[in-house]
């Protein structure tokens, strides 16, 4: 007896931490203050077959203490878009346009030295898979260490102690005898937590954090996403969290920016992009959610590939997987590539679809059969 | 740890003795006649002289007695010869009596054995350096002139015949312009000096030839730790591209690398017979080749057992060094 409406409810981003305007502020940034910003960013790789195109026109800003979380397939650009905030796209390689504002820093095209300064200090990636993310060879008290130690001068003992210090903060038990094992030594939930360690020994304003639950168990997933949670209202950074997961969006994030093929389709804040989602790609991505209550309802996954980013379709470029493009007269799909504006009044709410009633279609046909399938698997 | 290397050393005991099983196999089960070599090609060597020489060094007795004579001497050592001539004592580990010098066999060998070790040692410490020093350099600069110098050298070089690639360094470099002092071994205790400017060409060519293999393996090799993802959470860590590159993604290069060494090393005991030859350098490997000539079994069986023994212990060390390098290994 589930109906659409109770569906939506239950999309809403969880409430449980603080506000964001009651979450500490730091000295310098505020929260609130804009830590990151985005403008018409693209991402190339020339190869030998042609111009990958792996981010075309991205734009999205960031405020402190809160959480953007960028969604898509893989090869959609989440990945990449935040690899070249931490300028880590081998510039002989990769072609970067556009600009990143990181904290009044412009990254595009910055020097060595400015990236360096950077990373860590201001910025800092955690990355998907905790046990390829840590030297096999190295102590990890010590590799937490040495991160302190390239924007601290201060002893290598204070810098252990420092590193003891997070890997106790993000809950990791004997945390002086811990910081002397070798990753081998971790499970995989610790080995994460590590990486955060890691991630925050500098306090950074903004932490990327890339698929941060993916590798691990579902029990462990819950608990990791608690702790970037915690951290996040005790340090009062930015959060970009990329993810395919869209339980995991619906639990942490602030705001939702949803990527297809180097683009983004959909952006706007968690509740209203959960409830209310406008582009057909957001519609499978929530209709491809497995869920442990639905019943006798199947995944319904989005068909078809992620496009060749060497190739890109005409037009809209979602249009080869899309099931409503009939729905758009004049087959405007396959011609013209729609531009990413807010549908009726809302202004800080963008959709890339030619559909002109994207709503009532959600409404009708697409949240009756969700069917309370938007899996909450972390609770 | 210790009950690991005691452990190994047992199973380094059963494969030196797999080889002296081979070995005397080989050596003492053809068609050989170590009597009549011992006899020479001289008139006075008549069948009956051939014979007494039989009896004397046990070689009438079945293959089988020999061989449990030749193990005993290898344990506990034993006495050569019988009453009728002079009986010569072989203390262990006796590896047999050499025909031609009339001397113990591991007497000859273990004379011979620190001019070879200082020859692979001293040439394993320049090619590791060379294939180290070059390998990180072509990969850092990767694509660009310097890789593919690098890269063109070390694909050139090992396309010359090692034995004229020798031959025309002792010729250029140690007899017409005399750049470096000319081969020749002196023992280390004796002159240290000596001992390195005398091996110090040698070791310059022949690590510097080795080399090349090695430069392309360490190239490989870093090229892919630096796509592994703790290179790049070392990376975001803002710390200097050097850095991440010694600390970091050499650190990790270097353990399969050193494995290559541990199995080279056996390599390059064998191929001292070449390099010894050319620089007429006292070696186990012109002991060998010289034994050969004679038709001296004892001394070739010697060398390959000693050979086999030593290269077992370097075994050994490689492994434990690799348990130094990697923590994951565990030595137990």
């Amino acid at each position: 007896m589930t109906t659409g409406s109770e569906t939506q409810d239950m999309l809403q981003p969880a409430q449980s931490g603080p506000n964001i305007a009651q979450r500490r502020g730091r000295e310098g940034k505020k929260v609130g203050e804009q830590i990151l910003k985005v403008t018409d960013l693209t991402v190339q790789f020339p190869t030998e077959d042609g111009l990958v195109q792996a981010v075309n026109g991205l734009n999205y800003d960031l405020q402190m203490g809160q959480t953007l979380a960028i969604v898509g397939e893989s090869g959609s650009g989440k990945s990449v878009s935040s690899m070249a905030v931490m300028g880590l796209h081998d510039t002989r390689r990769a072609r970067i346009g556009g600009s990143i504002m990181l904290d009044g820093q412009e990254i595009v095209g910055a020097s060595a030295q400015t990236i360096r300064r950077m990373r860590s200090a201001t910025a800092a990636m955690i990355f998907q898979d905790p046990q390829s993310s840590l030297h096999p060879f190295l102590r990890v008290g010590w590799q937490i260490a040495e991160a302190y130690r390239a924007h601290h001068k201060v002893s290598k003992s204070v810098a252990m102690k420092r590193s003891v210090e997070m890997l106790d903060r993000v809950g990791i038990p004997n945390p002086a005898r811990r910081a002397k094992q070798y990753p081998h030594e971790f499970s995989g939930g610790m080995r994460q937590r590590a990486m955060i360690a890691l991630g925050l020994v500098n306090d950074p304003k903004l932490l990327i954090a890339d698929e941060p639950t993916t590798a691990l168990d579902v029990t462990v997933q819950a608990q990791i996403l608690d702790l970037l949670n915690d951290l996040q209202d005790e340090f009062g950074s930015a959060i970009v969290l990329i993810t395919h997961d869209l339980a995991v969006v619906a639990e942490v994030a602030d705001e939702v920016l949803v990527m297809y093929a180097g683009r983004a389709v959909e952006h706007g804040t968690a509740t209203e992009v959960l409830a209310q989602p406008r582009h057909p790609y957001t519609w499978g991505l929530l209709s491809s959610v497995p869920s442990i209550s639905a019943t006798g309802s199947s995944l319904r996954p989005v068909r078809g590939l992620p496009p060749s980013l060497l190739n890109l379709p005409t037009g809209c470029s979602f249009h080869p997987r899309c099931d409503f493009m009939e729905r758009v007269p004049g087959g405007r799909c396959i011609k013209e590539l729609p531009e990413l504006i807010p549908p009726e009044s809302q202004s800080d709410r963008v959709t890339r679809c030619h559909l002109a009633e994207p709503a009532d279609i959600f409404r009708d046909e697409i949240a009756p059969s969700l069917d309370g399938s938007e899996g909450r698997s972390h609770e | 740890m210790l009950i690991y290397i005691l452990r190994r050393l047992a199973l380094s005991v059963s494969v030196v003795f797999a080889a002296i099983v081979a070995t005397f196999a080989i050596f003492f089960l053809g068609p050989s006649d170590p009597a009549g070599a011992f006899c020479g090609q001289g008139q006075n060597c008549t069948p009956e002289r051939v014979a007494i020489i039989k009896k004397s060094l046990g070689l009438d007795e079945p293959k089988t007695t020999q061989f449990v004579h030749y193990i005993e001497g290898v344990v506990v050592g034993r006495d050569i010869g019988d009453s009728d001539s002079s009986v010569k004592h072989c203390p262990a580990p006796c590896l047999g009596w050499s025909y031609r010098s009339n001397r113990p066999v591991t007497d000859m060998v273990l004379e011979r054995f620190p001019v070879t070790l200082s020859l692979v040692v001293g040439g394993v410490a320049v090619y590791v350096t060379l294939a180290l020093l070059f390998g990180v350099l072509a990969a850092r600069f990767r694509g660009r002139l310097i890789d593919r110098v690098i890269v063109g050298v070390s694909q050139f070089v090992p396309a010359i015949p090692y034995y004229i690639a020798a031959l025309m360094f002792y010729l250029y470099f140690m007899v017409f312009y005399a750049i470096i002092p000319r081969s020749s071994y002196t023992s280390i205790t004796e002159s240290p000096w000596a001992w390195f400017t005398g091996l110090l060409g040698v070791w310059l060519f022949w690590g510097a030839f080795a080399s090349t293999g090695y430069i392309r393996y360490v190239r490989a090799s870093m090229i892919d730790t630096q796509g592994q993802d703790y290179v790049r959470t070392a990376r975001s860590k803002g710390i200097s591209e050097k850095r991440v590159m010694y600390r970091h993604a050499l650190r990790a290069a270097i353990a399969p690398f050193i494995t290559l060494v541990g199995i080279s090393i056996a390599f390059e005991l064998t191929g001292s017979i070449f390099t010894e030859r050319i620089f007429n350098i006292q070696g186990m490997g012109l002991l060998a080749l010289d034994s050969f000539n004679t038709g001296d079994l004892p001394v070739i069986a010697g060398v390959v057992v000693i050979t086999a023994t030593f290269v077992t212990i370097g075994n050994l060390i490689v492994d434990m060094l690799y348990g130094v390098v990697d923590p994951r290994v565990k030595l137990s």
